[in-house]
Parts: C-alpha cells; structure tokens; sequence
C-alpha cells in the first residue's frame, strides 16, 4: 500500500448471519484488493459472488470478519473513523427511489453536506457545481419522483458528490434504467473521474459498461479472479464463461469469427474497433 | 386468434387534483393467442399503467379492455375472473415471496382460486418444473435460497395459476448474464410447451430481439411504433429519440451497411452475427 491507495483490502472475509444454526458460506474470501485515486474500476461478477459485499464494506457499512479494510489508511473497524470514512467514500445503490429524501432536487442534494454540518453559503456551492458536473442543474427546482430513473439516479451521485467525496461506489446503478437512463449515468460518471479526478468504483452485471472502465476486477464465488485493463480481462473467455458472465458482444462475434477461420485481430472489445477490424480485414489489408 | 384487446386506452392519474397526469392515452392494441409480445419504452412510458390495465388493477380512465371478446371491467366478477385469467408478474417478483416454504408461495395463487388440494399440488409441481426449481427446494425457506432461484419461485408462482396470458415486467433486470439466460431460456420453454401468450416488458434490446415475435413500442403514454423485431429494430434512429436503441450487434451492422457492405441487417444475437459475416465472406463479399 502506498499514498496513493485510497481503498485497500487485506485478506477480507465476509459472511453474513444466518437465521438458522447453521452458518452461511463464506461471502468473501480472503481477498486482496487496492483501489488507487484516479482510477475508474469495474467490478463484474454473477448474482451473490460478493460484488455489492465490497460496496458495504468500503464505507463501513459492514466490518470484515477477519482481514483489514483501509480507506486512505483509516481502519474501517475504527468507529471514531466512520465519519472521516463516509466523507471519502460515498455509495450510490440500484435502486434510485431508495435514495432521494427530499420533495425538490436541491434540498436532496444539499441533504448529505446538511449532515457534515457545513456552512449554508458554501453548500450553496457545493450543490449547485455537483448538480452541474452530472448534468441536473435545470432541475434543481423539480420534484425527484416526477424525474425518470437516469435523472434520479444522476441526483443521488451529485448527492454523494455535494459531500466531496474522493470515491464514488456505484452498486449497479443502472440496472433499473432504460438505455438512455444507462448512458447517461455512465457519461455523468466517466467525467466525473476524468475531468474531477473522483476515483469511481462501478458494480456491474453489463460487460458494455467495464469496457469503459480502466481496469477490470472479476469475482466468482467470493473471490477475485481476473484483475486487468478490459483488453487483458476479457482475453481470457474460459474464466469469464466459467464466473457465469460473457464477453461484451463485439468480442463475443469476433471470438466466434476467428474459431472459423477469419482472420481478426485478438482484443476487440467495442463495436468500433470490430467494424475497424472486419473492414481491414475484408480489403485483404489494404484499408485502414 | 385475438386474446386481448386494449381499445382507446387512456389512464389518468390523480383525477381532480393539481397533480393530475395522462399516463398513457388513446391506446390501441391487439394481442394474439400464443404470441410473444414485447412491449418496450423509456421509464415513465406508460408500460407498467398498460401491463395493470390487463388485469383489471386498474380501470381505465376512457376506453376498454377486452379478454377473449368480453369486456373486463363489465362487473366485479368480470374483473376478478381477469385477476387469474391474466398472470401479471412484476418487476423485481423476489421481494414479494413472502411463505415459510417455496411449495407454499408457489401454491398460494392457485390455493385462492378454489381449486382442489390434487390440483394444486400437480400445478404446484408443473410450475416448479417450468422453471428448474428442484425436489429438494419446495420445502426449503424462500429466504434461504440464492437471487437468480427467488426469481424463479416467483415466476413459478404466476404460472401455477395457469393463466392464458402471462405477463412479465422485466424478468431478467438485475440478474447476471447466466441468470438472465435461464429465465429467458425458461420462458420461451414455457409458451412453446403450453401454447399460452406471454407479454414480457423489458428495456434490455437484446432480450427482446431474442426472444419476441412482435414488439410494441410506448413513448410518452401512446404507441409510437408496433410490428415485428425486424420492422421494429430497423427504425433505429427514432427508438434512439425515443430513449431506446437498437441491439449492439444490430449497430455494428447498419454501421457496415452504411459504409456499402452489402450484409442483411436483421441481425440481432453475436450467433446470427456470425452466420451472416461467414455468408459474406463466402460468397467472396467486397466493399
């Protein structure tokens, strides 16, 4: 772990109570993971394999059952720290009706820095920049409810965002979204971490979405298996087939294409870089 | 054959207040027997106002709803008898398990609709079967099991009723690439083994390329376009307008198309992709 690190995970296993005698299986085990600032990860992995288990427990939500959870060095397990831990990291869940409290966008925005006890002129600021920075400024006055599911979800993260958090986890945030809604809230989150400089931490179960991640972590039964740039992840089709996800489409046909003779290049993850490749490939070379 | 028939369909809600708001309106449509639909659109597009109006949840604010000819909402029997007549599952069904056993919430449906015990038990047992819920797993806690099989307790639920239309909103959202795979899977294996019609809602292109017969697409509480998945898919720009798309594969195509391949752009699944690039190639395809 250096400076730069600002999640760490040592050696976490997890396991949630059970109601009967019988304990349940493990829900994490014994991973090792480190987060740095700056970065934009996706975390893949089928339903139940611990993806949102490490969202609970970057903010302290939950506690390790053995290993360590460092935030910027913090201990999760230290209470005095909770406060200085849900200041740098900040989550945003699936479901965006869970997550508005207030009867206009502004005041639910402005909600979380209320809490931290912030001066009004400068939470002024603040909800006005994160209503800004996601797109959602001309609908500071509207009502959440009567907002579709890509504005709700854009207002819960300027929510996180008017808290100045450092670290943004998004646990399948557009799940409940319709294909607008979907790219909207991944525009919103890709300039957040490019042009702000918020480390983003994206929970996923669309392959399309960790594309555009810069790195790839993939889970499978509570643990890590794959960790890599997208191209090195999704490179390896057996351990993704086996973790129960699938190659995004684009690498899905040009996998099956190559089985049948054609010549593509390995490592195409986009349709772009599909149709650049199929037409190379049909000029016999001469067409860029 | 038509099973179900909206006619001049209009939903508003909050009548009489400030708040009141047209949900969807003047809506036309016609369901087959044993087809599969899809009904696609952006949030707040009318489809979960549409999918209740089928059951008789809700009672239209103009216009009609008629099951095999006869209007739903004639009398209160009318609209009782729709309740089992049309199985509506929602979204995210797990959170409304709510039995101390999976035979139990499967059976609870069928047990309101005065069947017998022997006849229960049989659509108990088919329902689990249709959607791969073991032996073993009826007498377990609902609780106990993963998200992907809740799922499926769920769906099994809404089919041991038997219903002659079954609706689903969004089975798939939310489950990993192999969950959604099953329930589709499941699904299809359901209509084609029972001849009933299924309506699935979904905002997944993909999906509903695979498996739907004929889409129906809402914008802003009316139909905007209705037909088949290649008529429907080929009005890509508008369905981008609308807030939908076109399947990825589907993109990659019309793409290719544009820059004069000459390649069929009904292509929806990276299987037919394949088949239709090797068709290409074969016959010696060229720019």
């Amino acid at each position: 772990m250096n400076d730069n690190t600002l999640i760490s995970f040592r050696d976490v296993s997890y396991r949630y109570e059970s109601d009967t005698d019988t304990p349940l299986p493990l829900a994490l085990k014994n991973i090792n993971i480190d987060i740095k600032k700056g970065e934009f990860v996706a975390i893949l992995g089928h339903n139940g394999s611990g993806k949102s288990t490490i969202a609970k427990l970057s903010n302290a939500i939950i506690m390790p059952e053995s290993g360590k959870v460092y935030i910027k060095g913090m201990d999760t397990v230290d209470e005095k720290l909770e406060y200085d831990i849900r200041q740098t990291v900040g989550v945003v869940f699936q479901n965006p009706d869970n997550q508005i409290v207030a009867t206009i966008v502004e005041e639910d925005v402005a909600f979380g820095p209320e809490n931290l006890g912030i001066e009004p002129k400068e939470i002024r600021k603040r909800v006005d920049d994160a209503l800004k920075s996601v797109g959602m400024y001309d609908y500071r006055f509207h009502q959440p409810h009567k907002l579709s599911g890509g504005q709700k979800q854009r207002v819960a993260i300027a929510g996180i965002m008017a808290m100045q958090t450092e670290c943004i986890v998004l646990d399948e945030p557009t799940a409940m979204l319709d294909p607008k809604g979907r790219e909207e809230v991944m525009t919103a989150m890709q300039r957040l971490n490019k042009e702000l400089g918020i480390t983003v931490v994206l929970i996923t179960h669309y392959m399309d979405e960790a594309v555009k991640a810069d790195r790839v972590i993939v889970m499978d039964s509570g643990e890590v298996v794959l960790d890599g740039t997208p191209r090195e992840v999704f490179s390896q089709p057996d351990i993704i087939e086996h973790a129960g996800l699938e190659l995004p489409e684009s690498a899905k046909l040009a996998n099956e294409l190559r089985k049948n003779g054609v010549e593509l290049p390995e490592g195409i993850l986009t349709p772009e870089e599909f149709i650049e490749a199929f037409k190379f490939c049909v000029s016999g070379g001469n067409e860029k | 054959m038509t099973v179900l028939e909206a006619k001049n369909l209009s939903y508003e809600y909050s009548v009489g207040t400030p708040f009141q708001v047209t949900a969807i309106k003047n809506i036309n449509l016609t369901v087959e027997k044993g087809e599969m639909l899809a009904i696609i659109g952006h949030t707040g597009s009318g489809k979960s106002t549409l999918i209740q109006h089928f059951n008789a949840l809700f009672q239209p604010t103009e216009g009609q709803i008629f099951l095999n000819g006869k209007d739903i909402n004639e009398s209160k029997e009318s609209a009782h008898a729709a309740r089992f007549k049309v199985g509506l599952c929602f979204q995210y069904p797990e959170y409304q398990l709510f039995e101390s056993t999976v035979y139990k919430d499967i059976a609870f449906g069928p047990s309101n609709m005065g069947l017998s015990d022997a006849e229960i038990d049989a659509r108990v047992r088919r329902a689990a079967a249709f959607t791969g819920i073991r032996d073993d797993m009826l007498e377990k806690s609902p609780f106990d099991l993963s998200g992907g099989e809740k799922r499926r307790v769920a769906i099994a639920g809404v089919m041991a009723m038997e219903p002659e239309v079954l609706i689903m909103d969004e089975p798939a959202a939310g489950l990993d690439p192999r969950g959604r795979k099953t329930i589709l899977e499941l699904i299809k294996n359901y209509r084609e083994t029972t001849g009933s019609t299924v309506i699935i809602v979904s905002h997944s292109m993909e999906d509903v390329a695979s498996v739907a017969d004929r889409i129906v697409v809402l914008n802003k509480g009316t139909v905007a376009l209705s037909g088949s998945v290649d008529e429907v898919f080929s009005h890509a720009d508008e369905l981008v307008e609308m807030g939908l798309n076109i399947p990825q594969i589907t993109k990659i195509f019309a793409e290719l198309k544009k820059s004069g391949y000459d390649l069929n752009t009904s292509v929806y699944t990276s299987e037919q992709a394949k088949n239709e690039i090797l068709r290409y190639l074969q016959k010696g395809g060229n720019a």
